[in-house]
């Protein structure tokens, strides 16, 4: 299955990279939302506050890749015909999903460390953290655990023709659940337990303690299992999925 | 002219119905409401977030972005969805005024766009406490209709470029983020810097954005109607230069024998 994943991984990288829309959306992204969070705060931003933002911004865009990316992916084999040919090999569908997922949160990754050094060549700003180990545990995080997001909305995306026009719709909810620039004291508490219901923000929310200097093994450990049991939903969803498929004969439809 | 006429209204009515062939009705209207409701929620909080204008700002700022941002990109799509199907060129070959079937086209996703801005605001201003008299709502409605109109010229513009070019939605995208940050729907135009607000003053729903900031703040006077003439005359600029981008780039796509390429 590694190999199925890692060459699925590798054929998205190259389709992802050739794509000026997808390279486009992953940096534009989070330059609009960080210039628009910027120009509000203006001067009054504390350096960790103006960190948040550049970190958060990155992660928007690194959320939009991976809800477009995945998308993309699954919507591009529909509508080549090949989909089917992917669910009728003698192997399971977990591996190229998870290799599509992988390949779109890395374009998330490049869009996180682009913002990065936009931000301080066109902005000027530059990171302030405190706990520098913190904050790459929870990027690390955030990356794995939109992954496991990309394999549960992937089980839906194989069912769905609709996988782009469902892509538009969760771009704001985890963006604002998930605390990215806004800051959750500004949230309906419901909402921010839809936050908590998500592995993304519970990684987000370590990126946040490291910022700042706070406690973050159990934030941490949380998001680590958060994140486990999304990916476990993914493949049990995958597993489900193919035997649907298989059974109603509706994949090309 | 009727001639034209016709022509765009059943393209609009053709195209119109083939979108459902793609989009269920229901998820077309979740889209069509959620999305841009959401949007008006993230900067509402963004803003109280960072404790900067109120949440009025954002509702009116994000309605009329809303109304401007689907007629730009309802048209690019058109001309991209054309490329991607492979009847560009038919339609390219055929007779009839592009400008029309293309226009047409966009013609349902521009009222569609209307009614959303109108929808979203009322929602926002049921939120906060309705902020206009019955003559100022009406007022307000004329700018949303404006700032459609004005995104729609952008649009043909932008959409002129997908006769040459495969990549069209990465034109689209980046002038959706120049309308999102340079037209003062989010940041007021006073916090950007001189030349981004040069700029800001030839893109469409900058001056409707304005008017309706002039709106909330002093009532209907004629700073209001001079800010949505001002709005009026820029989109007739892009709308005049759309047609004619149309006209040279479909020669140079004939030319190039490009059309077909995906």
């Amino acid at each position: 299955m590694i190999r199925v994943a890692s060459a699925a991984w590798w054929l998205q990288i190259r389709l992802l990279t050739t794509s000026p829309f997808f390279l486009g959306i992953a940096l534009m992204t989070p330059l609009a939302y960080l210039a628009i969070a910027l120009l509000i705060q203006g001067e009054d931003g504390s350096p960790a506050r103006v960190t948040e933002h550049v970190i958060g911004a990155g992660l928007m865009g690194a959320w939009s890749a991976t809800l477009y990316g995945a998308g993309e992916a699954l919507y591009m084999q529909r509508w080549t015909g090949t989909l089917q040919l992917l669910v009728a090999a003698p192997r399971s569908l977990v591996g190229p999903v998870v290799g599509f997922s992988a390949a779109a949160v890395t374009l998330g990754g490049y869009s996180v460390v682009a913002v990065w050094v936009l931000a301080r060549w066109v902005f000027g700003v530059s990171l302030t953290v405190q706990d520098g180990l913190a904050v790459a545990a929870g990027l690390v995080m955030c990356l794995l655990a939109l992954s496991a997001i990309g394999m549960v909305l992937a089980a839906y995306y194989v069912l769905s023709r609709q996988a782009l026009t469902v892509s538009n719709m969760l771009e704001y909810p985890i963006w604002i659940a998930s605390g990215l620039l806004i800051s959750t004291s500004v949230l309906w508490s419901p909402v921010v337990w839809v936050g908590k219901l998500l592995p993304f923000g519970w990684a987000v929310d370590v990126v946040h303690r490291g910022i700042a200097g706070e406690p973050y093994v159990s934030t941490l450990a949380m998001s680590v299992l958060v994140t486990s049991a999304y990916v476990g939903l993914g493949v049990f969803l995958l597993h489900r999925v193919d035997h649907a498929v298989r059974r109603t004969g509706r994949l090309g439809l | 002219m009727m001639t034209n006429v016709r022509l765009a209204l059943l393209s609009g009515r053709l195209s119109y119905r083939a979108l459902f062939s793609w989009n269920t009705p229901a998820l077309f209207f979740a889209v069509l409401v959620f999305t841009p409701v959401l949007q008006i929620v993230f900067f509402v909080l963004l803003g109280r977030s960072l404790e900067y204008r109120d949440d009025l700002f954002f509702i009116t700022g994000n309605a009329l972005l809303g109304a401007t941002a689907a007629s730009v990109s309802g048209l690019v799509g058109v001309i991209a969805e054309e490329r991607r199907f492979g009847t560009l060129s038919t339609i390219l070959v055929s007779p009839a005024s592009r400008v029309a079937v293309f226009v047409g086209r966009l013609l349902p996703g521009v009222v569609l766009a209307i009614g959303t801005a109108v929808f979203t605001s009322c929602l926002g201003f049921v939120a906060v406490g309705w902020p206009y008299s019955p003559l100022e709502s009406l007022a307000y409605l004329a700018a949303i209709t404006v700032a459609a109109f004005s995104g729609s010229a952008l649009g043909l513009t932008l959409s002129a470029f997908g006769l040459i070019y495969r990549d069209i939605f990465q034109i689209a995208t980046a002038a959706q983020f120049a309308l999102l940050l340079l037209t003062g729907a989010n940041v007021a135009l006073d916090r950007l810097p001189e030349w981004a607000q040069g700029l800001a003053l030839g893109l469409p729903l900058t001056h409707a954005v304005a008017g309706v900031r002039e709106l909330t703040a002093a009532g209907v006077t004629t700073t209001f109607w001079s800010a949505l003439g001002t709005d009026v005359l820029v989109g007739a600029c892009w709308l005049g230069v759309g047609l004619v981008l149309m006209n040279v780039l479909e020669r140079a796509a004939r030319r190039g024998a490009s059309l077909e390429l995906y």
